[in-house]
């Protein structure tokens, strides 16, 4: 019983606490790794939806939440505008960086730097957010389809 | 009598008025010199001279008039969204089931749907999902990108096939390939990478890594050209000028047809424009200004090179300002960073090599003075000046309004916003005109090593932005709703029409233009012949161009100079098709019996580049049937002799 109320309070804590869109952030960057590594996964077309999300948008988004944890800082257009341009900024440099490491452009070296370097961005913007007021934070608030 | 002299204030005051009265005459002059000198740009003068005086006959109802939304209630709006997305389905239908082709329902529903969606940004006001216009925008330029790009098996472009082979390469081995393959992008392949990256991580072959890339890329960053806009002049602005920047020509040629690591840099530079416009948060900006700049240093060299041209004309832009209207508050651009940028810029040239013992710097300054040490002389005995095709008289119509209508409408852009006392707009207006100066004038003074042609994407980012806020004034000139949707839809329709029928995107089914205009895609039967011939014979080939870039598609070689070099591949000159040449034995002669009613590309002279669209002759067909020659290949499409 004891164990139970913890669970429930932990949940509670956490969803009170780690905004949705970088929850759902980590989320769709760590089940990229399945989709693209593990058999009969991997060759189903979700793997090229969730790969095109991790090379086109994820590590961009998680850089400028890190970057712009207000919610006055950028509006709803401008937050995605930023984080499709910034991913394909980070996204061949981050390759470049490989290219000089042994392990080179791989599949496996690939995954794992987009996913920890989106992974990484995604708490560091999430420890920022709640250093501010809880007023100030920049929350996803999805009305129809106004996003901001 | 005292005559009073003209002070600065009057000259600001009426900036746009001064510039006009300059347009009329500097359209007339052009028209002037094509009659004179032959200078053959009659349409460019008179649409600077039409455009100039339009706007100074209405230049007090442009100032008056403002862009207000029209009303449309939510049944309207419905109609409007089932109209897009049935529509919308019966253009991929058509795409679906045409092979090698699009007809001209095609294209006509395109600019329809175009046309819609422009209507809708009539009816925009703030509160409403601009999500979904934008979203509908770019699904139509997927839908257009990707009629282009999926008609037919092979990739497209001319420089595409050598990118995609270094990025094909960085993901088989997992390194970026030596000096020899990459070239001057051995040192910071950052677009082949990118390429690479999503090639590896969808598990995708390299034709749709291209398009899931730099194609989606190309898409996306017009989401800029729409902050941009609605920074300088409000949200349906920005609108038009996205949904105007997905259908313009030179866009789609940069972002798909011929795509380069060029593509990515017009990607970055759009965001570096759209960062320098922001004025919050100064210092994270900057240091985002300063690092995508370097990206985009290491990514292109004379891509940046336009970039950086057209941000100095940007800092022009607001010093003039700031003298013209004495005012400081103008476009937060600073001297340190196009110091920054000119100094890295340079730097990264002087360090990379063009070829080995040559590096990029010399290898593009060096020519460049020689053109200009070498002034007439160099203009009149080896500058090609092209060749002179007999087209009718609705293609010379279609092909010169395609390249005129987004000048039309900018240049009424450029004077609207040189008389509205902002900063940031009269930035803008500066650009267009200094860039617009350079890419018609550079050619003019026979100089061709700048490649000026290639300035034309961003040039268009510019013009498109300009253009949207002139054809939303003159809707707002209207009297009556159903006259301004009608005048905003047709307008919006017409533009579409004209840019997406051009035969620079459209080179695999030309509308206009069909006599002169060259494939550059390959059929699944021109593939199929050039593997098999080049798995059973090895020896001296004669083909027209387009084979012999098959080659390069098919086979892995990768450059035009190895193919001729390691293949021994000739391309058909002009003599060889029309006289008869000893021809030396067990000489492979491939030939594409389409040709015979689609324009095949003919070498002209020994110049390079100078080559002409012709059809191949029946006689030149009938020659190979003699005794002289052996069939030896036919597949339907492709036949192939061999000389005895």
């Amino acid at each position: 019983m004891k164990w139970k109320q913890m669970r429930i309070a932990i949940s509670k804590n956490l969803t009170e606490r780690v905004p949705a869109d970088l929850a759902l952030v980590i989320l769709l960057t760590l089940s990229c790794i399945p989709f693209v590594l593990v058999p009969p996964l991997n060759e189903t077309p979700v793997r090229i939806i969730l790969g095109l999300l991790l090379v086109l948008f994820l590590p961009g988004y998680s850089l400028i939440a890190a970057l712009f944890p207000r919610k006055d800082d950028l509006d709803g257009i401008e937050r995605i505008a930023l984080s499709f341009g910034l991913s394909i900024a980070v996204v061949p440099l981050l390759g470049l960086a490989l290219d000089y490491t042994p392990f080179g452009i791989r599949l496996v070296p690939v995954l794992v730097v987009l996913s920890v370097f989106t992974v990484l961005l995604a708490v560091i913007a999430g420890v920022r957010r709640l250093g501010l007021p809880e007023g100030e934070r920049f929350v996803v608030v999805v009305d129809g389809w106004g996003v901001g | 009598m005292k005559v009073r002299m003209p002070e600065i204030e009057d000259v600001s005051e009426n900036l746009d008025a001064v510039t006009a009265i300059a347009g009329i005459f500097l359209g007339a002059f052009v028209i002037f010199l094509c009659y004179t000198i032959n200078l053959r740009q009659h349409d460019i003068g008179f649409v600077i001279l039409t455009t100039s005086l339009i706007y100074l006959v209405l230049r007090n109802k442009f100032k008056k008039t403002t862009f207000t939304p029209l009303k449309i209630n939510h049944r309207g709006r419905l109609l409007l969204n089932i109209i897009f997305f049935i529509i919308f389905s019966v253009t991929l239908w058509i795409w679906y089931t045409q092979l090698y082709c699009r007809p001209l329902s095609y294209f006509v529903l395109i600019s329809f749907l175009t046309g819609v969606i422009a209507v809708e940004i009539l009816c925009f006001e703030e509160g409403d999902h601009v999500w979904l216009i934008l979203l509908k925008i770019f699904i139509l330029s997927a839908n257009i990108r990707a009629g282009i790009f999926y008609n037919f098996p092979s990739l497209m472009g001319y420089d595409a096939y050598h990118h995609a082979k270094i990025a094909e390469s960085i993901t088989n081995t997992g390194f970026v390939p030596p000096f020899e393959l990459s070239g001057k992008y051995f040192y910071y392949p950052i677009a082949h990478i990118f390429i690479s990256i999503t090639q590896i991580v969808d598990q995708i072959d390299i034709k749709d890594a291209i398009f899931c890339s730099i194609g989606l890329a190309s898409i996306l960053s017009t989401i800029f050209i729409y902050c941009i806009g609605k920074k300088l002049a409000g949200p349906q602005i920005g609108l038009l000028a996205a949904l105007l920047a997905d259908v313009t020509n030179s866009i789609i040629v940069r972002g798909i047809t011929n795509v380069t690591p060029g593509s990515l840099v017009l990607c970055y530079s759009v965001l570096v424009l759209y960062l320098i416009f922001k004025e919050k948060h100064k210092i994270i900006n900057r240091s985002l200004i300063i690092f995508i700049t370097l990206l985009m240093i290491i990514t292109h060299q004379l891509s940046t090179f336009v970039a950086f041209v057209s941000l100095a004309s940007v800092y022009f832009g607001k010093r003039a300002y700031m003298v013209i209207y004495k005012c400081r508050e103008s476009v937060p651009i600073s001297t340190v960073y196009l110091l920054i940028f000119a100094v890295a810029l340079q730097s990264y040239w002087m360090h990379t090599y063009a070829s080995p013992g040559t590096c990029f710097f010399d290898s593009v300054v060096g020519p460049f003075i020689n053109v200009l040490q070498s002034g007439g002389e160099y203009g009149s005995n080896t500058l090609i000046v092209g060749h002179e095709y007999h087209r009718s008289l609705f293609d010379t119509l279609l092909l010169h309004s395609s390249y005129l209508i987004l000048p039309f409408f900018a240049i009424g852009g450029v004077l609207l916003w040189l008389s509205l006392n902002d900063g940031k707009k009269f930035s803008i207006a500066t650009v267009i005109i200094i860039l617009y100066i350079l890419v018609y004038g550079i050619p003019l003074l026979g100089i061709r090593n700048l490649l000026t042609s290639r300035w034309a994407p961003p040039l268009s980012i510019f013009l498109v932005i300009a253009a949207s806020a002139y054809i939303s004034r003159i809707t707002g000139l209207i009297k009556f709703d159903r006259n301004k949707f009608f005048a905003m839809f047709t307008i919006v329709l017409i533009f579409s029409f004209l840019m997406i029928i051009t035969p620079s995107i459209n080179k695999d089914n030309p509308l206009v233009a069909k006599d002169t205009t060259c494939r550059n895609q390959f059929k699944d039967e021109e593939i199929c012949a050039v593997a098999t011939i080049n798995n059973v014979y090895r020896g001296p080939i004669k083909s027209d161009s387009l084979l012999m870039r098959c080659y390069l598609y098919e086979i892995n070689i990768s450059s035009v100079q190895r193919a001729k070099s390691e293949l021994l591949i000739e391309v058909f000159d002009i003599d060889y098709i029309t006289s008869t040449p000893q021809e030396e034995s067990g000489t492979m002669i491939v030939l594409r019996k389409c040709t015979l009613n689609e324009p095949a590309s003919v070498k002209a002279s020994k110049f390079y580049g100078d080559v002409m669209a012709q059809l191949l002759p029946k006689e030149f067909f009938d020659r190979f049937e003699s005794a002289g020659y052996d069939l030896v290949y036919n597949n339907g499409g492709v036949v192939g002799y061999i000389s005895r």
